[in-house]
């Protein structure tokens, strides 16, 4: 699947969704999982990255570790990426 | 309005080629002043959507087709600000140490030809002023004077600084401007940063206000940044008088593209710029051409997001309530309690204000306001060594 329009998606659901979301598909390696994590899904779910690897236990940490660091970094305040949220009141209502 | 600068002794009057100044001079200013009557709203959509901006997205924000999207721009450079200062506000206090002055300009309550109560520091007055200061919090301070090469004289500004180097993290001054040898007298004794403001870009405007005394040499001043920077002087403060112009909108260029310059050209330096509005001064002058609360909102934000990085500087001559909604659209620099009259705050002065103060909020008004606002007041982020 083409990453880029997952993640466009991925980004509407998740700021839409009322219930967890779990990504499926389309995470071929720890990084994606971690940038999954960081947008704001709940989990992820694997199963061919590891399951053909070379060394599945070695990548199944892999994996773990990767949704730890992008749970934690999302938990931590990522800054805004290029979308910027409007402010509750005008910055420049005192002019009128 | 033709009164053509002249030099006077041997300053030369042509800036030194490789210098900031040079870059400004060489710079087809008014060819980007062309773009901004130009710009449509998909030009400024464009502007707002680059992640670099160029001298003529700059411009195009400073179009009145940006003008109708304010909101727009304040939300930018808001956000710009933030990630790159955080939520904080960086105190200073000018120390007025002399209104002694030889050149005559006519927007300047200091100006030669006025009847004023005249008065010059000394050396243990300065430290006075410094300790009350020092008491009310600040640790960056900026030694102010007029322009008066006797009784202002280098060695006199050279023990000021030395007076006040030893109780505040950084010292700057804002005085006559020097060549590159005087400039690293005064780093030496303890001066880290010079700010020179060149009042206006226009070279007929200039002239015209600058009448009498040194100051009408225009190229000495407008390579003056490049001069302290190059005796080793760390941060640089330049500046247009808002006003004597009647197109601030060319003044705003003139202004952006010389930051941009320094930046480039002196890239271990802060630069920081200072969007004064002329104030009423001694002497009678009221500006001609006074810019409108929207026109230095979109000025400011469009700075902030031309130049993401550049420090922004703005002082008491502005109301209270007005000074505070300007922080979050990009002021990183304040002056709170100040005073323009030589002497005014370890005791009352009889000399004559610079110009009347708008902000009279004490310096903990000012940092409880901040705060208030979700800032932190910043007392002092550098220390020489």
């Amino acid at each position: 699947m083409d990453r880029l329009r997952t993640k466009a998606a991925l980004e509407i659901i998740v700021e839409q969704a009322i219930v967890p979301v779990v990504v499926d598909a389309g995470i071929g390696a720890p990084s994606h999982a971690s940038e999954a994590m960081e947008m704001g899904a709940d989990a992820v779910l694997v199963n061919t990255a590891i399951g053909t690897a070379s060394d599945p236990a070695s990548m199944a940490r892999a994996f773990r570790l990767a949704v730890e660091a992008g749970r934690t970094g999302r938990r931590a305040g990522l800054p805004a990426a290029g979308r910027v949220a409007a402010p509750s009141s005008p910055l420049t209502g005192f002019l009128s | 309005m033709t009164a053509t600068p002249v030099a006077l002794e041997s300053r030369p009057d042509r800036v030194p080629d490789g210098t900031a100044a040079a870059a400004l001079v060489a710079a087809d200013l008014p060819g980007v002043r062309g773009i901004v009557d130009g710009a449509t709203p998909a030009d400024v959509d464009r502007a707002l959507g680059r992640s670099r901006r160029s001298l003529e997205d700059f411009a195009v924000l400073l179009s009145p087709a940006a003008a109708g999207r304010i909101e727009d721009l304040a939300a930018a450079a808001h956000e710009i600000t933030r990630a790159r200062f955080g939520a904080t506000v960086r105190l200073f206090s000018p120390l007025y140490v002399s209104n002694e002055c030889v050149s005559t300009c006519t927007y300047c309550g200091f100006s030669a030809g006025n009847e004023i109560a005249r008065r010059t520091l000394t050396i243990p007055e300065v430290r006075a002023e410094a300790a009350e200061l020092h008491r009310r919090g600040f640790r960056h301070i900026l030694l102010v004077s007029g322009e008066h090469a006797r009784i202002v004289s280098k060695d006199y500004v050279e023990a000021c600084v030395a007076a006040v180097a030893d109780s505040f993290a950084q010292v700057s001054i804002e005085v006559q401007v020097w060549d590159t040898d005087t400039y690293r007298r005064l780093a030496a004794a303890g001066c880290d940063g010079v700010v020179v403001y060149q009042e206006t870009y226009d070279l007929s405007t200039y002239g015209s206000v600058h009448l009498k005394g040194k100051k009408r040499n225009y190229a000495w001043r407008l390579a003056a940044p490049d001069r302290a920077a190059e005796a080793g002087m760390r941060r640089l403060g330049i500046g247009a008088l808002l006003g004597l112009h009647p197109d601030w909108r060319s003044e705003a260029l003139s202004l952006a593209c010389h930051a941009q310059a320094l930046i480039k050209r002196w890239w271990r330096c802060e630069v920081q710029v200072a969007l004064p509005r002329l104030r009423p001064a001694a002497g009678g002058y009221q500006p001609a051409d006074p810019v409108t609360d929207a026109a230095l909102v979109q000025l400011l934000c469009a700075l902030r997001i031309f130049l993401p990085d550049v420090g922004v500087s703005l002082s008491t001559r502005e109301p209270a309530a007005f000074r505070d909604a300007l922080v979050p659209l990009g002021v990183t620099v304040m002056s709170a309690g100040s005073h323009t009259e030589p002497g005014g705050y370890a005791e009352v002065s009889e000399a004559e204000p610079q110009f009347s103060i708008s902000d009279t909020r004490s310096p903990a008004e000012v940092a409880a306001a901040l705060r208030a606002a979700g800032y932190d007041p910043v007392w002092k982020d550098w220390q020489r060594t």
